[in-house]
């Protein structure tokens, strides 16, 4: 039954191979140890393949082949903390006096340095690797610490230093560290990955959703962004970052948040939120997430996170010196009826959507994106019926595509959706409602329905030349 | 055990000469711990308490005789002690298909080591998805039936391809330790 044999120099390279793969064992032999490497051998089976190994050396024999491969893969896989290792410093210190006991320790920390390094420096010594991408949609770009940059990241590209953009609002990436933590930056993200450390993400701007595994309390992961700086021991949270201000909602958990501008730390518990902005007359605090909500009405002017914003006033000092110039209206009369608007509300207004260039020769696309959480404490679900109702102006015929974020409530990236429309050109501009129902999810990587989630921002743009799109107002509706 | 508050040069010159030889066949002990313990997780455990143990038992170390081989005798009991630890909860082997494992492997160290190095060589030379295929299934946290999932796939499909994976870099791990023998 077991054809193996020992191996022996003299014999032949086909005789060798079939040594060293499954061609010589039975079709269930095969199975065991493949379950087995698996972890899915059932505890029946386990038991027949023990016995069937105590009674055969040449199954034995390659199941050590297998497990020394298994182990290497394993280690070669596994993450690489290039800081120095504290045992070598502790080996220079050596000719002091050290008790017994710390030297036991010191022992202990050499082996796991040694383990990790050794193994990993033999694998995989060009890849300098930190993290492993599990999923991806959309553009995504990355720009490694040499400068190189690669638009065609797949599903297993490992990520060292560098910087890791998500091009668009339907883009995002999720990579996972060797000690089993994830990151998932969504929309129009920026993150830099300092080489040579796990332990520090920098989000210049865009969002963030982590699941980060315990830490050693004297090396927490450090999140940083242009306002805020923050220290995570094992949690699950969630940042949204622009130049300015700095959202943080800590789903499970906590973490310590400390605000750049002048240094003042809060911890933020589970359930509870803190923006810190560059307005620092603002007290740091943290709190609870409101209550979850049917209907959202957008705040074009503070919602906006992509897109060119003009209140009306702005727009009609605009008409105003053009037809002046044109010597249609005197100055005199153009002031008269500048002062005569000058009650409107800053809050009225349009979104004029913003060329984003994505790929060299591919033309732009023309975009607009709104943040639902950067104003609002409370989430916004997505319930049965529901529909978006959006008002606005086209200049040309064009396909429009909608589309919107969605996180769980208990936290963590869920997916993104999208729904396109042919978008005619009138004098009254545009007034449509896109039921929920119609939102299809971008590929298969996510929650095919988005029932029951929480919607973090929603977007439109058009593709391939400027339309004349433009936002006056968006409304989320629940029967 | 030394006593901490009687440290003397000699015991400095003891703890060095440690330090030295355990780095020095620190990879070949965990070849052989690795071929008796199925997880990564399981062979860093005891080779730290292997570790331990052979500094604690180290001023019973003969200097004529070979560390390796000590070290291995340690690591072999550490593997079992460590087997019956975690046996009620875990797919581990019974403790005389471990013994035999163990008895066996300690014969095979420079075959482990020569493995070793052919893999590093095979998966240079292996296509750079079927690479990345491999470092993402090995990597801690991914969990295939999910990753499968996602990439539309299943997760028979995805094993079928790791088993696939394996296979070829045990014919190429042959192939090349074979070309070293006869070189």
């Amino acid at each position: 039954m077991h054809r193996l044999q020992n191996t022996a120099p003299e014999k032949g390279l086909n005789d060798m191979e079939k040594e060293n793969h499954f061609g010589e064992l039975t079709a269930e032999e095969e199975e065991w140890i493949e379950a087995y490497l698996n972890g899915t051998i059932q505890p029946e089976a386990f038991q027949d393949m023990q016995d069937r190994m105590l009674a055969c050396p040449a199954m034995r024999r390659t199941m050590r082949r297998y497990f020394n491969l298994d182990f290497h893969l394993h280690h070669g896989s596994r993450e690489f903390d290039s800081a120095a290792p504290p045992w070598l410093e502790a080996e220079a210190e050596r000719t002091k006096p050290t008790p017994s006991r710390s030297r036991i320790w010191a022992i202990a920390a050499a082996v796991a340095v040694l383990a990790t390094g050794l193994s990993f420096l033999a694998l995989h010594q060009r890849a300098e690797a930190k993290a492993t991408i599990t999923a991806i949609q959309g553009p995504v770009q990355w720009t490694s610490g040499d400068g190189q940059v690669h638009n065609d990241l797949e599903i297993g590209a490992r990520l060292g230093g560098g910087v890791l953009g998500a091009m668009l609002p339907n883009s995002w990436v999720e990579f996972a560290f060797g000690d089993g933590s994830s990151v998932t930056v969504s929309g129009q993200t920026t993150l830099m990955l300092p080489a040579g450390s796990q332990r520090e993400l920098h989000l210049r701007q865009g969002s963030l959703s982590a699941s980060i595994v315990s830490q050693e309390p004297s090396t927490p992961m450090a999140v940083h962004t242009p306002t805020s700086r923050m220290e995570v021991l094992g949690t699950r949270f969630e940042v949204d970052a622009d130049p300015a201000s700095t959202r943080l909602l800590v789903n499970e958990g906590r973490v310590r948040m400390t605000r750049l501008v002048d240094g003042v730390t809060t911890e933020v518990a589970a359930g509870h939120q803190v923006v810190a902005s560059i307005d620092y007359e603002d007290r740091l605090a943290a709190v609870p997430r409101g209550e979850a909500k049917r209907g959202w009405r957008s705040n074009l002017s503070k919602e906006v996170t992509y897109g060119q914003w003009s209140s009306k006033l702005e727009a009609l000092a605009y008409k105003l010196k053009k037809a002046v110039a044109e010597g249609r209206i005197t100055a005199s009369a153009a002031m008269a009826k500048y002062k005569e608007a000058a009650d409107l509300s800053k809050n009225h207004g349009h979104l004029k959507t913003r060329p984003k260039i994505v790929e060299p020769g591919r033309g732009a696309l023309y975009l607009v994106i709104l943040s639902l959480v950067k104003e609002h404490n409370a989430p916004l679900i997505a319930a049965p019926g529901a529909r978006f109702r959006v008002r606005g102006g086209i200049e040309l015929r064009s396909p429009v595509t909608f589309g919107f974020t969605a996180r769980h409530p208990q936290g963590g990236f869920a997916g993104k959706y999208e729904y396109t429309q042919n978008l005619s050109d009138s004098q009254t501009g545009f007034d449509i409602d896109l039921p929920l129902a119609s939102f299809q999810a971008v590929r298969n990587f996510t929650y095919p329905d988005p029932l029951g989630l929480e919607i973090t921002d929603w977007w439109c743009f058009t593709a391939g030349h400027d339309a004349g799109l433009e936002i006056n107002q968006v409304e989320f509706l629940t029967p | 055990m030394p006593d901490p508050e009687n440290q003397s040069p000699t015991e400095d010159a003891r703890y060095e000469l440690f330090v030295r030889l355990f780095a020095r066949h620190e990879p070949d002990l965990r070849r052989f711990i690795g071929s008796l313990l199925p997880t990564w997780s399981d062979v860093d455990e005891v080779v730290q308490q292997t570790a331990i143990v052979c500094w604690r038992k180290f001023d019973q170390f003969d200097a004529q005789s070979q560390f390796m081989k000590w070290a291995c005798v340690i690591g072999r009991f550490e593997a079992l002690a460590y087997r019956r630890k975690v046996a009620r909860d875990r797919l581990v082997f019974r403790e005389d298909v471990l013994e035999l494992m163990a008895d066996e492997g300690l014969e095979e160290l420079d075959a482990r080591r020569a493995e070793e190095e052919a893999l590093e060589r095979c998966l240079e030379e292996m296509p750079e998805k079927e690479r990345q295929f491999l470092t993402l299934a090995y990597t801690p946290g991914v969990k295939i039936a999910e990753l499968s999932a996602r990439a539309g796939s299943t997760a028979a499909a995805f094993y079928m391809r790791l088993k696939r994976l394996r296979a070829q870099l045990m014919r190429c791990i042959a192939s090349k330790t074979l070309h070293r023998r006869k070189a």
